[in-house]
């Protein structure tokens, strides 16, 4: 009876999420969480079929796999096996089933112990499907789980008819930077703290990723390691195909000396050089710099242009900040907690400027944030928690800065 | 302050635990600096005044130009502040030892004053035993029971010494001595009745004294004690020099009244004498003539003899002729008288008948005529009477002749006696008058010196004409001026470095600072947390410089001076008042340095302090750039913007820089000052001294040596003499020489051109220091005393270059001006041309009036001595501001860097390599090093100049010239520590973790 109380309790949020929302992605992406969460399952995807491309798209996931640059051509696997036939699947304890072929989550590494895959069932078509993979607790999905699985599915597959929901599994992006099982372990107090605990990660030329998560989840951590500065423990890094997980100092520094911009919630600027210098200072040791005085323009500082840190606002120091990151004209800017000491008004002028640049730099912004309402602007989100992804998140209708509001 | 707070400091000294070292180290190094020296210093002191206050060192010494008498030394006793006195029998004198003569003081062996400390043997109870110096005895060879003899001059004519041989029974050591680094004469202590006082007439040569005074005896309590005693004896001398006076003048013009009454006698009877000669001359010259008469008497008597005798035999012949006319006659006569008147012609008488014709015709007439009668009235009887007679006379007369002439051989005997009796009485006459004339001439002289030598005139002396006193007070006092010196400049730059440690820590912690004071805490809560940094660092440091100081360090630096002094330097001092004085002031300092490092920050609202460091100005004024790059610019920016950092450090960097330089500069200035002299000054090898009173031809016998040997040499007298100079007594050597003699042995360099000067006509040439000592200019006169003690007033003509010794040059002329003697030459200076000393000696030893051959640098030893323990000083001073200029450097380094870290830190993540943020870094680092050590040089030029000259005593000058090694090494040594700590520090900067950035 508990447990029916829980599982009903647990639709309720699931609904309320979905319904609730006006804005399906969000709603979609958030009650996959909740029902994730609910279920404590590792992995939650939502399958979405492109009926043009035959191809399903993992259109919303929460767990540790990034499969944000992923599509599946219609297979045998236990995904087109359900998304074709209209049936539920359930595994527990790897128990074969001679009706597919595994699953596609096995192919990319994922060890499938226990799994949930139900159809996204429209009255008239199946959209897709729900895969809730392995429980957090190793224990086995009931019968149960299976059911709200299929209610949930439903309800998903009938809110996605009603408020239309377009898939295209698009061009493949072009990976940036590539993270495979990366970890970090710091000494500690008593042994060592691994704060990264095996990170899969690809960041997409152009993309907006950010990166949320509680304090000490491994954020900084991650974001020093991919801005090289800070080496990995175990595993690889790639940047633009070029292995850095154990690089020289030298290759590490050409590395960002051009290709990488560096945005702090502190700002960081040399305070004995005024806007300008800041940024000139940057941009005579860059390869490929614009005039410094038109990155101070593009942030709209070119009447403060002369004036010291000490003399500007807090956002017009971090402005100085991001046009020092970009005179270089990086591939990647990494953006840590940006606005975090702006008030609201100063912050959105600050996510503007971010967002101009992206818009006119095919620039990658990797954005730490604690703030959720941010991870609107963003294509991607990735939530870490405890060292690892949390979920991933994936905006198919990113925010405009201008239209955050918190 | 509550216990979250106090904890909050603690942990703050934790998490800055480098500054903390570094201020921890400044502190102790500073206090080391001042402490070592001034402990060792009060202990050689203490140790000092052990030794002599325990042996009574006589606190005056007083002499007199006429000895001194028991009246003087009842007078003095009853002087007010007089403890005790107690007269002093004492004679210079020589002690033969092989070929060469040692001067030594024979003196009476003390009872109560300068006591001397027995070290071996006994002390003399005989007059024939004497105990030693021991470091005499060592020098010498001497042992215990052997036998010495001893050469003594006299005093006023008195050889004060009856005994000359003695046997050694003991070794002493007297507080009189207490170093073996200068020059003295060595005691030889014999027992009183050594003395002749029976001669000396109760005097005696010196009375020390003892007083009633304060016993550290370099305070200036003793010194006014002393002085006050000294006017006292002023006073004294005044009544009883006059007493002295008019005893001996009545004494001796007692003894002259005598001498002259002796003489007078001796003259009286000299002039009877002469008297009595005189007679005898005249009487010889009587007896002489009557002689010569006799002689011609004697001589004609023959002649008139033979005249007689002819005019005998001629009267004979006659008579006979006339015997024959009267026989002739007779016939006539005979015939008649008629016919004697008929027949005879009357012209045909002879007229040489005394009987005329007519008287004989008439006797005819008469019939008178007989041949009786003519034989009568011719005379013929009458004739042949007197030729009876006459030849009876003359008989007579031969004998009488040769009567005389026995008389006269004898008187010729007698007178020729009597010459010679009166020669041997004129000999002995001219041999008593030559005496008398000796004897006046004496009583004239002594007349004349009574005159001289009535003026009794007491000369005073204090503990400051004890070399060994001066000696060890110079030490105590360099060690003392030297601390200062040192300690001053670490007390700066310390100061500095907890300003800019600890203005570096809070400029760090502003935002920390500014919370908490938005939270509500008082400035002087916030200030206390710093201050509890800044003191707790400088005092632990201070503490362990004071446990380190008084410990080991003194024990180092005392170790050196042992070997100067020998009255055993040992007991380690801790002086509490300085040692509080310094923890004072290091907490006052620091006290001092935190309120400035902080409190402008601390005058910030808080909000102003969260908002973390800006620049104060606004906006930029327009400015060319010169066509520096950004980055170059922005290195200079950072100075200038940070220009008190920049002046702190460069002023930090240059207080190390000028210690060191100011050690170096002390090391060649007093290390330099053997080979200049010694090698430059002085240029000739060896002085041979001789006595020309003991063999005239000593010197062209050593001259025949050296022309032999191929050297050269020059011939000068060499004479000790003592000076009066601002009421303080000094020793000096004059060397008289000819000009132009000495150039190739004495290089005489002028101190205005360094120009060679030659030896002035008139005056003397004396050495630098004499002239900045006690000022005395160029055609002013020196008051020196001549060997009575009498002053006598020597021009200065002229100030040359001299590094060792109170030396003055002068011509004969000028000394014989000054003194009123001809000098006369004692000494060769000798060029040796490679020529062994030992076979020099071997060759001029056998010679008579040869008295010592000296090694012209045998002074070197002692200048060497004292350099080494000036040096040891001077190295641990050295060590203290390498190690200072170390923790300075490596400080401000890691303060620049951790500052910098940040901005460092960006410039890494935005693509700046390691080695663009070491030289971002470094550029600034260098700039101040070198800044720092441009400052230093030329601080620690001119200090170190000032401060050597405070190393000086008036008998050693040190090289002034700067040295270039000193600004090399100094500017290498703080370079080398910038380049080590940078280099060390710079690390950081490679090994940044730019993830702290976010």
């Amino acid at each position: 009876m508990k447990d029916r109380n829980s599982y009903t309790e647990i639709l309720m949020e699931v609904f309320q999420e979905l319904l609730g929302e006006e804005d399906l992605e969000a709603a979609l992406a958030d009650s996959l969480s909740v029902l994730a969460r609910a279920l404590k399952g590792e992995v939650g995807i939502i399958w979405l079929l492109d009926q043009k491309a035959g191809k399903l798209v993992p259109l919303f996931q929460t767990g540790p796999v990034d499969l944000s640059n992923v599509s599946m051509e219609m297979g045998t696997n236990a995904e087109s096996y359900v998304t074709q036939s209209g049936e539920s699947v359930l595994v527990r304890d790897q128990t074969p089933d001679p009706r597919y072929t595994g699953t596609f989550l096995s192919e990319i590494g994922l060890t499938v112990k226990d799994m949930i895959c139900v159809p996204l069932n429209r009255i008239d078509e199946i959209i897709g499907c729900l895969q809730i993979v392995n429980k957090k607790d190793a224990s086995s999905f009931t019968e149960e789980e299976h059911r709200i699985c299929r209610n949930f599915a439903a309800l998903a597959a009938l809110t996605i008819g009603e408020k239309g929901l377009e898939v295209h599994a698009g061009r493949k992006k072009e990976v940036l930077i590539r993270l495979l099982g990366v970890t970090k372990e710091f000494p500690g107090g008593e042994g060592v703290i691994r704060v990264l605990k095996g990170i899969d990660l690809d960041i997409y030329k152009g993309e907006f990723l950010v990166i949320l998560g509680e304090s000490g989840c491994g954020k900084s951590t991650l974001v020093n390691i991919i801005g090289g500065m800070d080496s990995l423990t175990e595993g690889s890094l790639l940047i633009e195909g070029k292995d850095f997980s154990h690089p020289k100092d030298t290759q590490l520094t050409e590395y960002r000396r051009d290709y990488m911009g560096f945005v702090f919630q502190s700002y960081n600027l040399m305070p004995n050089l005024t806007a300008l210098e800041n940024v000139q200072f940057i941009a005579d040791i860059a390869r490929n710099s614009i005039p410094p005085a038109e990155a101070i323009a593009r942030v709209g500082l070119a009447d403060r242009a002369d004036y010291y840190p000490a003399a500007l606002s807090g956002g017009q120091q971090q402005r100085v900040a991001i046009a020092r990151s970009f005179v270089k004209q990086p591939h990647v800017i990494f953006a840590d907690e940006p606005t975090a000491a702006l008030d609201y008004q100063t912050s959105i002028e600050v996510l503007s400027v971010f967002e101009e640049i992206m818009q006119n730099h095919d620039t990658t912004v990797v954005m730490i944030t604690h703030n959720p309402e941010i991870a609107k602007m963003a294509n991607r989100v990735i939530r870490l928690q405890n060292g690892r992804i949390g979920d991933i998140k994936i905006n198919l209708h990113p925010l405009h800065a201008t239209e955050l509001v918190w | 302050m509550k216990r979250t707070q106090a904890l909050d400091a603690r942990r703050n000294i934790q998490k800055e635990i480098v500054s903390f070292f570094s201020i921890m180290m400044i502190g102790m190094l500073a206090s080391m600096a001042f402490l070592s020296v001034i402990y060792s210093a009060a202990t050689l002191k203490k140790d000092a005044l052990s030794f002599f206050n325990s042996n009574e060192l006589w606190d005056l010494e007083i002499s007199s130009t006429l000895l001194l008498d028991e009246e003087d030394l009842e007078a003095i006793r009853k002087l007010p502040r007089v403890r005790e006195a107690e007269p002093v029998y004492q004679v210079e004198a020589g002690l033969r030892i092989g070929s060469e003569r040692v001067n030594v003081s024979v003196i009476s062996l003390p009872e109560k004053i300068s006591r001397p400390v027995l070290l071996e043997g006994r002390f003399p109870e005989t007059a024939e035993e004497c105990a030693m110096e021991k470091q005499l005895m060592d020098e010498q060879g001497f042992s215990l029971g052997q036998q010495i003899q001893v050469e003594a001059g006299t005093i006023s004519g008195i050889d004060p010494l009856i005994s000359k041989n003695y046997r050694i029974t003991g070794a002493f050591q007297t507080p009189d001595h207490i170093t073996n680094m200068i020059p003295i004469t060595p005691y030889i202590f014999v027992c009183e009745d050594c003395f002749d006082r029976e001669g000396l007439d109760g005097a005696f040569m010196k009375v020390r004294v003892l007083l009633e005074a304060p016993s550290d005896r370099y305070s200036d309590a003793y010194l006014e004690t002393v002085q006050a005693e000294e006017e006292a004896l002023k006073v004294l001398q005044e009544t009883r020099s006059r007493a002295r006076e008019d005893k001996l003048h009545d004494k001796y013009e007692e003894k002259l009244n005598e001498g002259q009454a002796q003489l007078d006698e001796g003259k009286e009877q000299l002039q009877i004498a002469q008297d009595k000669l005189d007679t005898g001359y005249q009487e010889i010259e009587t007896a002489s003539e009557q002689l010569n008469q006799m002689a011609a008497q004697l001589f004609g008597a023959p002649a008139m003899f033979n005249e007689a005798r002819g005019k005998i035999t001629a009267g004979v012949a006659q008579l006979e002729k006339a015997r024959g006319l009267l026989e002739a006659i007779r016939p006539i006569i005979a015939k008649g008288e008629n016919w004697i008147l008929d027949h005879f012609d009357e012209s045909q008488w002879p007229e040489d008948l005394d009987l005329t014709y007519a008287e004989f015709e008439q006797a005819l007439r008469d019939g008178k005529v007989t041949m009786a009668w003519l034989y009568e009235v011719t005379g013929y009887n009458a004739g042949e009477r007197l030729l009876k007679e006459a030849m009876e006379r003359l008989e007579s007369a031969r004998r009488d002749w040769y009567f005389l002439g026995e008389e006269y051989l004898d008187g010729v005997t007698q007178l020729e006696d009597g010459i010679k009796q009166l020669d041997a009485g004129k000999q002995e006459l001219d041999k008593n008058q030559e005496k008398l004339n000796e004897a006046e001439r004496e009583l004239q002289e002594k007349k004349k010196e009574l005159t001289q030598i009535g003026k009794c005139r007491w000369i005073v002396l204090d503990n400051r004409s004890n070399p060994g006193y001066v000696y060890a007070e110079g030490n105590f006092n360099k060690l003392g001026s030297l601390s200062m010196a040192f300690s001053s400049i670490f007390l700066v730059v310390g100061a500095l470095v907890i300003y800019a440690t600890i203005g570096r820590m809070v400029e760090q912690q502003r935002k920390l600072v500014g919370a908490t004071k938005a939270m509500g805490l008082y400035n002087r809560e916030v200030f206390a947390k710093y201050l509890i940094f800044g003191c707790s660092s400088t005092l632990i440091g201070v503490g362990l410089g004071i446990l380190i100081s008084w410990l080991p360090l003194q024990r180092y630096m005392l170790g050196t001076y042992e070997k100067l002094f020998n009255y055993g330097v040992g007991t380690k001092s801790f002086l509490p008042r300085e040692t509080g004085i310094v923890v004072a002031g290091a907490f006052g300092i620091s006290v001092g340095a935190v309120f400035l490092g902080c409190s402008q920050l601390l005058r910030l609202p808080a909000i102003q302090l969260m908002q973390g460091l800006q620049p104060s100005s606004g906006r930029k004024k327009a400015r060319r750039s010169g066509g520096k790059t950004l980055y170059s610019r922005l290195i200079l920016l950072n100075m200038r913007t940070d220009w008190r950092r920049v002046m702190v450090t460069t002023t930090s960097i240059a207080g190390g820089c000028l210690l060191l330089v100011i050690g170096f500069t002390l090391r060649y200035g007093i290390s330099g000052v053997t080979p200049k002299q010694f090698g430059q000054v002085m240029t000739y090898d060896a002085e041979i001294f001789y006595n020309a009173a003991e063999n005239k031809e000593a010197v062209s016998e050593i001259e025949a040596v050296l022309k032999e040997d191929g050297l050269s040499y020059v011939n000068v007298r060499k004479e000790t003499g003592v000076f009066d100079a601002e009421d303080t007594l000094g020793s000096l050597t004059m060397i008289i020489a000819d000009r132009g003699m000495l150039k190739d042995y004495y290089k005489l360099c002028s101190i205005d051109d360094g120009g060679i000067l030659d030896i002035p006509e008139s005056g003397a040439l004396v050495p630098r220091r004499f002239w900045e000592v006690y000022s005395i200019n160029p055609g002013e006169n020196v008051t020196v005393y001549d060997a009575e003690m009498n002053p006598r007033l020597l021009e200065v003509a002229g100030v040359f270059e001299n590094y060792y010794g109170q030396l003055f040059f002068m011509t004969p002329q000028a000394y014989e001006e000054a003194f009123g003697s001809v000098p006369e030459a004692n000494c060769l200076f000798v060029r040796t041309n490679g020529l062994e000393l030992e076979q020099l000696q071997q060759e001029v030893a056998g010679i008579d009036g040869f008295v010592k051959l000296a090694d012209a640098a045998a002074e070197r030893k002692i200048l060497d001595q004292f350099s080494v323990s000036l040096n040891f000083v001077v190295w641990i001073m050295l060590f203290l501001a390498g190690m200072m200029a170390c923790f300075i450097v490596a400080n401000f380094t890691l303060i620049y860097i951790q500052r910098k870290t940040r901005e460092l830190t960006i410039m890494r993540i935005n693509g700046f390599t390691t080695g663009e943020c070491i030289r971002y870094i470094a550029i600034d680092l260098i700039v101040t090093t070198i800044l720092g050590i441009a400052l230093g040089l030329v601080l620690g030029g001119i200090l170190g100049a000032q401060i050597l000259r405070v190393t000086e005593t008036p008998q050693i000058q040190m090289i002034r010239e700067p040295v270039i090694q000193s600004f090399l090494f100094s500017a290498l040594i703080t370079s080398g520590f910038s380049v080590l700590t940078n280099g060390f520090a710079l690390r950081k900067v490679a090994k940044l973790k730019l993830s702290d950035i976010s």
